[in-house]
């Protein structure tokens, strides 16, 4: 007897071991237990100020543990947006991921809070009623602000609505309801401007640039003005437009041209000067890249813009100028020293298609600085999307670049895979 | 820079090696960790925050600690005092589960799911002396002199411990059953 429940006991024991995942949270040197506990004063870290010291310390210990990873993220210590204390090429700490939720027939889009090193889940939060679907992410540069877009879109609606809302982390937090918080922003998309066609939030997470379109647009290429670029200050709701009414070649701002959800295909400088999109131009077919002075109050698009002069290059998209090939993701570099565009040559109509190719110009002089990577374009795979870019543009998070449902960090040529699924729609850093 | 009381200030190069060491350490350890944590102390936020102590404690206490097998020992003692300590206050309230239980394992298999719950429960029903004894014995598989060590107590106790702790457990099954 005495035997059978020894084994018994281990047999049980190890059983519920078992039900702890295989990956652990992550270390949070930085981040020490104020919450539920009688008395801060008895916890073994002693006074609050040690504990203020101690933190200091973790932050030191986190940017450390970033250094021996092998995808690497950053420091977890608290710093404010635009501050930059995170070493060059590494990863965020944590992304928001939207993340299809619930049965197959009637999923929803939600925000799931991860850890980048572990993939750990902070927080998962549903978009509140009368919303449906979180449809787009973005992140300021601290890895702790995002703003969330939430539409109540279904298919074949004209009239969706959206509503912004802030997202602000804290990974230490004991109570898993205090690890994420919600606020609804009062930015108000002027009628009769629905949908969002790419969204970026500035590094210092003070503003907030759209690219918005009305649906009925898309229905009836008639409308007037279809497009524009929208900063919006999230502080005091007020708002600056660029849009493209003295375009005689039908251009509009473009974001994302390749996906549904709406992602960083605009990107913002550091230093919150500038805006790098994408203008497609309706008549000729083709795609210019621009910086956008977001400085200025507003007003034409083309005049308050420089275009990139992104040249040809031999054996690049067939040899044909960038401007002519087929786009899908487009960002500039926090630094603003580079352009990242994933291409394909348009002029081509032979089978199989021409790969998708992601390519990295100098925005200053447009000439190409490097291939980083291609893939076969075949018919229901998605195209290539960068997540994320390091300032300089050296690391660089992609998707779909090794196939449907993958991601990984593009280093300096080495490509390390990270876990992704089909359930992951689009991610922010 | 500020500096712990009682201890010299702390250089940069010092505090990297300490951060990349004890991450470094947690990155073997911990999934072990908190399933020890676990079942002693069947709440699984408890684990977590259990160890996370243990590991920023470590850190506090890295000059002090030499080679990597003291740090380990001492991190492993560190979380069993910590679930002692946790036990003792038992304000730890039931918290949202964030992370997807896996499925089931093959221990899971073999022995059946309410048998088990039954076992579990009962061992939660022990004094804590005798629970910790028994999950060091037979989760961790310790010799009494380690156990010994870890519970401050005799050898000749940590049996006596173990030995009323399976008395009081089979008198328990046998009653249910």
């Amino acid at each position: 007897m005495t035997q059978q429940l020894e084994d018994a006991l281990r047999t049980a024991f190890r059983a519920k071991a078992a039900q702890i995942p295989s990956v652990p949270p992550p270390l949070r040197l930085d981040a020490l237990p104020d919450h539920g506990r009688p008395d801060p004063r008895r916890t073994p870290w002693g006074s609050p100020g040690r504990r203020r010291l101690l933190a200091g310390l973790g932050a030191a210990a986190a940017v450390t543990a970033v250094a021996i990873g092998t995808v690497v993220a950053s420091s977890s210590a608290p710093h404010r947006p635009g501050q930059g204390t995170r070493p060059a090429g590494t990863l965020p700490a944590y992304y928001v991921a939207l993340t299809n939720h619930g049965p197959r027939a009637s999923f929803h889009t939600i925000a799931v809070v991860r850890s980048s090193r572990t993939g750990a889940v902070l927080a998962s939060l549903q978009a509140p009623a009368p919303y449906r679907d979180f449809v787009g992410v973005s992140g300021a540069a601290d890895d702790r602000t995002f703003v969330l877009e939430a539409s109540n879109w279904q298919r074949n609606s004209l009239n969706p609505h959206v509503r912004f809302y802030l997202l602000r982390i804290t990974p230490g937090a004991t109570q898993p309801a205090g690890r994420a918080s919600l606020r609804g922003l009062d930015l108000r998309l002027p009628s009769p401007y629905n949908a969002i066609r790419a969204m970026a939030l500035s590094p210092d997470g003070h503003s907030l640039a759209v690219v918005a379109y009305p649906v009925a647009a898309v229905h009836d290429p008639g409308t007037p003005d279809p497009t524009r670029i929208i900063v919006y200050d999230l502080a005091t709701g007020s708002s600056r437009t660029w849009t493209d009414q003295d375009c005689r070649d039908n251009c509009s701002p473009a974001g994302n041209l390749a996906g549904n959800f709406t992602m960083d295909t605009i990107g913002w400088t550091a230093d919150g000067g500038h805006l790098g999109f994408a203008l497609l131009t309706g008549a000729s077919g083709q795609v210019q890249f621009r910086l956008l002075n977001v400085r200025a109050d507003g007003g034409s698009v083309l005049a308050g813009s420089q275009p990139v002069p992104l040249r040809a290059a031999p054996g690049v998209l067939g040899g044909v100028n960038p401007r002519a090939a087929i786009w899908g993701a487009s960002l500039l570099t926090p630094a603003g020293n580079a352009v990242i565009i994933d291409a394909s040559n348009a002029q081509s109509n032979a089978q199989p298609w021409p790969p998708q190719t992601l390519l990295q110009y100098s925005a200053r002089t447009g000439a190409l600085q490097a291939v980083l990577g291609q893939r076969p374009t075949t018919p229901g795979n998605a195209a290539i999307e960068v997540l994320w870019s390091s300032p300089d543009g050296s690391t660089l998070l992609v998707t779909g670049l090794h196939g449907k449902d993958s991601a990984g960090v593009l280093h300096r040529g080495r490509y390390t895979a990270i876990p992704w699924s089909g359930q992951l729609l689009s991610a922010a850093w | 820079m500020a500096w712990l009381p009682g201890r010299p200030a702390a250089q940069p190069a010092d505090t990297q090696t300490a951060a990349a060491a004890v991450t470094a350490l947690y990155e073997q350890t911990a999934v072990s960790l908190i399933r020890l944590a676990y079942v002693i102390l069947s709440d699984r936020q408890a684990a977590e925050d259990v160890v996370q102590d243990a590991f920023c404690n470590l850190y506090r206490r890295f000059d002090r600690l030499t080679d990597s097998e003291t740090l380990a020992r001492y991190v492993r003692a560190s979380v069993i005092n910590g679930c002692r300590s946790a036990l003792r206050r038992r304000a730890v309230r039931s918290r949202k589960v964030l992370y997807e239980l896996p499925g089931a394992s093959p221990e899971a298999a073999v022995l059946g799911r309410e048998e088990r719950a039954d076992l579990i429960r009962a061992v939660e029903q022990l004094p804590q002396r005798q629970r910790e004894a028994l999950v060091l014995r037979f989760y961790l598989d310790l010799p009494d002199d380690e156990i010994a060590g870890l519970m401050h107590i005799r050898p000749v106790t940590v049996r006596s411990t173990i030995h009323r702790a399976l008395d009081a457990l089979g008198q328990t099954m046998k009653e249910g059953s």
